[in-house]
């Protein structure tokens, strides 16, 4: 096969694998913040941005990904 | 279709310094920064207008966070004004691509002003400002005391029995692997604000070139993920720079009540 071939298929593969694990991450955190939401409601608005902060930083991950995935494609 | 690259194109060079397109939009950045801080700190006033009141809130979100840290109000005053400005430094330029008519601007084929953080150099240059401020202020509390927790000399020098030399030996690799530590952290903070925002205007690039019936009212929702993950972003981003921080800062001082 030839490089272009390769190049393709890898940024492809790597970010295909790489969204696998903080989707499942984000949705245990999200999970988790609705049931302490039903348990208790008054205490929505203090877990909310909380909520998202951790989600941001489980995202990281797959935006490591990512990055690498362009690395491969546009500059080797 | 437009180019993608991940390198900025270089506009004019001046004395062997070249300013590219980042750069100069981060200058409209800090234009629109100044002009907002002139305006609002000349007119503060005992019952504040709507724009005291928001900054008075964006500062005082980070200002109580450090002062439940170090009960110091000196201390805690001088650290959230870094915070502050980094935080609204990346805040402004995440939404940079909802100036109007800024982008518009091209001098031989390349757009003169693009969004700032969507470079690599950029966020590397934000995130080494964050570290390397942590450790000049944990080397400046105590220096011993800082280095001391990256090379564990202590551990090696109260060897008393054999099986000691095993704790000391796991001290040893441990500290190591602090050092290792940071700098992932370097690399996980610029990556994480430069991933999130490149990868968004990517994908409006990229709807918006498919063909002339996606170009216009198709990349609305995608414009909206990238609003709301640019100010995600950005509180992350001034989340973990007060973690950091103040987490240097608490290790390096034996006792928080003669923080100063």
């Amino acid at each position: 096969m030839e490089a272009e071939a390769i190049k393709l298929l890898s940024a492809g593969i790597c970010m295909g694998i790489g969204s696998i694990g903080p989707a499942i991450g984000e949705g245990m955190i999200a999970s988790k913040t609705m049931e302490a939401i039903g348990r208790n409601p008054k205490v929505a608005d203090k877990l909310f941005p909380n909520m998202l902060v951790a989600m941001a930083v489980t995202e990281s991950t797959g935006i490591y990904s990512l990055v690498i995935s362009l690395i491969i494609l546009f500059v080797a | 279709m437009q180019e993608i690259s991940l390198v900025p194109d270089t506009i004019f060079s001046i004395l062997g310094f070249s300013f590219n397109n980042a750069v100069l939009g981060s200058f409209i950045v800090t234009a629109i920064l100044a002009y907002i801080t002139i305006i609002t700190s000349k007119k503060l006033t005992i019952v504040p207008g709507n724009l005291q009141i928001a900054m008075e809130s964006t500062v005082s979100i980070f200002y109580t966070k450090l002062f439940e840290t170090y009960n110091n109000k000196d201390l805690a005053k001088k650290h959230a004004a870094l915070i502050v400005s980094l935080f609204l430094f990346v805040f402004i330029s995440n939404q940079f691509s909802l100036i109007p008519l800024v982008q518009s601007l091209t001098s031989n084929g390349f757009i003169v002003f693009k969004t700032p953080t969507a470079h690599l150099s950029q966020t590397i240059a934000l995130a080494l400002i964050v570290v390397g401020f942590s450790h000049y202020i944990g080397f400046k509390m105590s220096p011993l005391k800082h280095i001391g927790n990256y090379i564990k000399i202590k551990s090696i020098i109260d060897i008393r029995s054999p099986k000691d030399i095993g704790t000391a030996f796991l001290d040893v690799f441990l500290g190591m692997l602090d050092i290792v530590g940071e700098l992932a952290k370097i690399i996980s903070l610029s990556c994480r604000l430069f991933g999130n925002i490149f990868a968004g205007e990517v994908m409006i690039a990229v709807i918006s070139g498919m063909s002339i019936y996606t170009s216009f009212i198709v990349p609305i929702p995608f414009y909206l993920i990238s609003i709301f993950s640019g100010i995600i972003q950005a509180l992350v981003f001034a989340y973990l720079a007060t973690s950091f921080i103040s987490g240097v800062a608490v290790s390096s001082k034996a006792n928080l009540f003669i923080l100063k």
